[in-house]
């Protein structure tokens, strides 16, 4: 009877032993974390070494190496086969790859640990590294966002009170503009650089902010091209000028006054301010906004 | 008149041989109740040794290669727990909710059986009834003979 007693202990502490141990495993597993961190090319067709790195808080093992393109996923080595494949915490190990193996930029390559985690990654990435932008800096194109502001097409014009242009004036380069000008209007080119027509409607807004005193900004808005929806119609990849006049929204009735220069002798910086819809190609409208600061500011002289 | 005399110093038994007679009843009495707690220890013992080895059964499904129009199908599995794995179930799923069961006679598995830490590669020569569409997601469950197993979703 005793015996049986000691056999049955035996065989329940037995169990909890192996449960122990599996919720080790689980645990350790939980703290592995595996990178990969660089693929080396040989002749530049075919794989020839994969970076790894360690990023968790225990010691791996790699025993696995995958590669998944459009067509299938295959095995390609057990790398633990034929070197060390532990990584420390923290530390990298570049394992050598069978030979034969083609590069191909869409192809998924995958590392697998001996508890079964993963990390995967395209190979074009891990070669060439991520995306760059598409543009290099170039000043004369500032911009963020679909329309490009050319800066050296840029005048002002003085206007009537009733907000039409007066023929006795010429269009002045828009960089200084004189202190008391009165009633005038600006002109600016824009290139739609979308791949979207852009409707922009009357609350755009030309705006002009002393430095001194941001407060006392004085808005232009927009005299709109189509005077029946009060909107301006700025197709893709053509270079359109906008003329800013009214002190408030364009109204249909015309009751809009102008907006007069009465800034003091100062800089000011100007902001554009666009708002309308862009005609998306299956024939809806999305909305748009976008500002754009001036490089250069505008000054009021004496 | 005659009288019964009760004579104290005779016994109808002796002490030793009473002894032997009750050790004798109890061991016979003993021996259906020691071969049916055997039993029952054992297979005590028994279920707490299958159920650490259920405990102890883990896989991982590492990787699975079904694509589209393609009528194969290879599963990697991974043993991360201390229990040594046969496969016997693979269970495929298409989103339209329709199952397909592979029994061990459906697919290979190599090697046939494997230990913590290695790799058993399952392949199923041919999917039968299912067809893997192209871009279509489906969950691939893989189960041992323990009833232990694993999903992974795989897009064909």
């Amino acid at each position: 009877m005793f015996s049986i007693l000691i056999g049955l202990l035996l065989a329940f502490f037995d169990y909890n032993l192996v449960v122990f141990e599996q919720m080790k495993i689980e645990d350790e597993r939980s703290q592995e974390k595996i990178v990969l961190s660089g693929l080396e090319l040989d002749n530049e067709t075919c794989l020839s070494t994969v970076s790894v790195k360690n990023e968790g808080t225990i010691e791996v093992k790699v025993r696995a190496i995958y590669v998944a393109n459009s067509t299938t996923t295959t095995l390609v080595c057990d790398p633990s086969t034929y070197m060390d494949t532990h990584i420390a915490p923290d530390n990298s190990l570049n394992m050598s790859l069978p030979t034969g193996i083609s590069f191909e930029p869409d192809a998924k390559i995958i590392v697998a640990t001996e508890r079964g985690v993963k990390t995967k990654e395209y190979e074009a990435l891990l070669v060439f590294g991520p995306p760059k932008p598409e543009w290099e800096y170039d000043p004369t194109k500032l911009y963020i966002g679909p329309l490009m502001l050319q800066f050296d097409a840029f005048w002002y014009h003085k206007t009537r009170g009733d907000g039409t242009l007066d023929p006795n004036d010429p269009w002045h380069p828009g960089w200084s503009i004189p202190k008391g000008f009165g009633y005038c209007a600006w002109n600016i080119t824009v290139m739609n650089i979308d791949y979207r027509n852009i409707t922009i409607n009357r609350f755009s807004t030309f705006n002009v902010v002393p430095n001194d005193s941001p407060s006392n900004q004085l808005p232009w808005y927009l005299e709109p091209t189509n005077q029946t929806d009060l909107t301006q119609f700025l197709p893709v990849n053509e270079t359109r000028n906008i003329l800013y006049i009214w002190a408030d929204p364009k109204e249909a009735s015309g009751t809009n006054r102008p907006q007069k220069m009465t800034l003091p002798e100062c800089t000011c910086m100007v902001f554009l301010t666009f708002f309308g819809v862009f005609h998306e190609h299956d024939g809806t409208t999305t909305t748009y906004a976008q500002t754009i600061p001036f490089e250069a500011a505008i000054t009021v002289i004496g | 008149m005659n009288t019964l005399k009760v004579n104290s110093d005779r016994k109808a038994l002796s002490p030793i041989f009473a002894t032997l007679i009750i050790l004798a009843i109890v061991t016979v009495l003993f021996i259906p109740v020691f071969i049916w707690s055997t039993g029952l220890t054992g297979e005590t013992k028994s279920f707490w040794h299958i159920s650490g080895e259920i405990a102890t059964e883990r896989i991982v499904i590492e990787e699975v290669n079904l694509r589209g129009g393609i009528q194969n199908c290879t599963i990697y599995v991974r043993n991360i727990g201390k229990t040594a794995i046969i496969v016997d179930d693979v269970f495929i799923s298409s989103p339209s909710n329709s199952l397909h069961v592979y029994e061990k006679a459906d697919f290979n598995t190599d090697p046939d059986s494997v230990v913590q830490g290695d790799l058993m590669t399952v392949t199923i020569s041919d999917l039968g009834g299912l067809n893997p569409v192209g871009n279509v997601t489906y969950t691939v469950q893989v189960f041992t003979s323990r009833g232990v197993g694993d999903t992974y979703q795989v897009v064909a």
